[in-house]
């Protein structure tokens, strides 16, 4: 939780910058790097893995919030 | 299979059903929010599940598993950037349910008119919805129908399992309105998950003696299909036209952002946006490695829609089992519907008959919006009923058509500089963007109507929100108000 809630303007930069990278890696990744590798660790794996990171980012997001 | 087991497994799920809607009313009262919004007052676990049922139709354990045995993984991909697509409901989230419980909204579209100053934005995509969402629900519809009548031999016309369906929806929204939707919700939520989960272990320790003799056959004898494009299906324009509408599908789809208005708290609002996730990122594996074992036990199918019928079918899933798999479908599908319904009667009450007749009471309003369910309903059977190539082109173009919604969005809650003429304006432009190439089949640089409708909506919404007029007042205690209980509630 930001203690100085005047960091929450960086904060959400920073996180949507997070958000952005991690989002285009799924279109990007599979399709120029993966295409070539036939196996359950290629693309199958690089996509369970990005939407784990998403998900534990989401709960990372969603813990600053308050009643 | 017999008909009479189908028969007797749908009175159970029906009685089932009835007696969890019936439950859910507890100290119901006759308010409008009470109906559509369940008095905002759904905790995280009803709520997660709620959110899952309605966002995961039958198209995940047929749709989906389908194009996975067309397509390979890209169909994984697909359905997991929608999943990554929930972090917008970690921004917007809190500032839809803070505003919503400040200003009393009980649709998005009001939400956006009163924002932008302007009832025109919520007329306008109330129709546009009801355009959109009928013949998504009438797809629902029909794949009820198939079904049943696939799995009991043509013993069940197609016309029964519609009508059954149909009959569902309706009742499940009428009986106590968000209560008694959200609670059928949770209830069909458990039996798709439970329902899809034991198929595919059945079917992976059955046939193919476990995960590791699963994923090696995949390696060994459908290589291509674990890379992309793959197959083919999935090239780089039918992968970015796919799954760019859908990343925005969390706040664009009415029935689906609606309920980020239903939380009891802040601490509910999260527990929901979690708790689908987790739904999600287990239901859309599971459907995926249906599609992928389908292609394993029977590759030769020539039509990919029959991957599930065919898994089904065979010998390693039992009779029971089966059945349960076509209640957790059909669960799939009226969860979806119902909620649907009552987004749609909640927005033709409040944001179109409300409009028009600004003197109504609330419980006029009510009595019409209750009146407008089965109106709804009627009209979805009867599309259903029809068997329509339009029906089925104008449901798939729903979450292209509804995206068109997105900038004004992202306008009322970033941009204080944000019209209500640049919303209207990239409202109409992208409408007819979407509409166009998706009937006409245009591609314009080897790309398809998915970024185009997004570029012409954003670029329109801009450049005629920079040219006209902003409603200063409105937006200041908008966004004035926001920012400071956005501070209070440590909320990005």
């Amino acid at each position: 939780m930001p203690e100085n809630n005047e960091r929450l303007p960086f904060l959400r930069l920073g996180w949507a910058i997070w958000f952005l990278i991690l989002v285009l890696s799924a279109f990007i990744v599979p399709y120029a790097f993966l295409s070539g590798v036939p196996k359950i660790t290629g693309a199958f794996l690089y996509w369970t893995l990005f939407a784990l990171v998403a998900i534990v980012s989401i709960f990372c997001v969603t813990s600053y919030w308050r009643d | 299979m017999p008909a009479s087991w189908v028969y007797a497994a749908f009175v159970v799920y029906i009685i089932m059903g009835f007696a969890v809607a019936y439950t859910s009313r507890g100290t119901m009262t006759k308010s409008v929010t009470d109906f559509f919004l369940a008095n905002r007052t759904i905790g995280s676990f009803v709520g997660a599940l709620t959110y899952s049922a309605t966002t995961y139709s039958a198209f995940m354990m047929v749709g989906l598993a389908g194009l996975v045995y067309k397509g390979g993984v890209g169909a994984l991909g697909f359905e997991l950037i929608y999943l990554s697509g929930l972090v917008l409901a970690a921004f917007f989230g809190p500032r839809f349910w803070l505003v919503g419980k400040k200003f009393n909204y009980v649709s998005p579209n009001e939400m956006l008119a009163d924002r932008y100053d302007n009832k025109w934005i919520a007329i306008l995509f109330t129709i546009a919805s009801v355009i959109f969402l009928i013949p998504y629900s009438a797809v629902q519809l029909m794949g009820i129908g198939y079904l049943m009548e696939g799995l009991s031999k043509g013993a069940i016309p197609f016309v029964v399992g519609v009508g059954i369906a149909t009959i569902l929806a309706v009742a499940w929204a009428w009986i106590a309105g968000m209560r008694s939707v959200a609670w059928t919700d949770s209830l069909q939520a458990l039996i798709m998950i439970v329902a899809a989960t034991m198929i595919l272990l059945f079917v992976v320790y059955g046939a193919m003696g476990g995960f590791g003799g699963f994923f090696g056959t995949l390696e060994a004898k459908y290589a291509k299909d674990l890379t992309v494009p793959g197959p083919g299906f999935f090239s780089w324009g039918t992968f970015l036209g796919l799954t760019i509408p859908w990343f925005f599908f969390c706040i664009s789809n009415p029935q689906v952002s609606q309920r980020l208005f239903i939380s009891k708290s802040m601490s509910s609002l999260r527990g929901m946006v979690r708790g689908f996730l987790v739904f999600g990122f287990i239901y859309t594996l599971v459907s995926v490695l249906w599609g992928f074992a389908a292609k394993v036990i029977e590759p030769g199918l020539k039509n990919a829609d029959l991957a599930t019928p065919t898994l089904l079918a065979s010998q390693y899933v039992p009779p029971v089992l089966a059945l349960i798999a076509m209640i957790g479908i059909t669960a799939a599908a009226i969860s979806t519907l119902d909620s649907i319904m009552l987004t749609l009667s909640s927005m033709v009450a409040r944001d179109l008959y409300r409009n028009i007749n600004p003197q109504a009471s609330e419980e006029s309003e009510l009595l019409f919006g209750k009146f407008v369910i089965p109106v709804i309903a009627v009209l979805a059977f009867f599309f259903a009923l029809q068997k329509l190539g339009l029906i089925a082109v104008l449901s798939v173009a729903s979450s292209l058509g509804l995206m068109v919604i997105v900038p004004t969005i992202f306008g009322a809650f970033f941009w204080r500089r944000a019209t209500a003429a640049g919303s209207i304006a990239s409202i109409l432009a992208g409408s007819f963007v979407a509409l166009y190439m998706q009937f006409a089949k245009v591609a314009v640089c080897g790309h398809g109507p998915a970024i185009w409708t997004l570029l012409v909506t954003v670029v329109v919404f801009v450049v005629v929100s920079l040219v006209t007029k902003p409603p200063v007042e409105k937006a200041e205690a908008f966004l004035g108000y926001l920012e400071k209980e956005l501070r209070a509630k440590t909320a990005l």
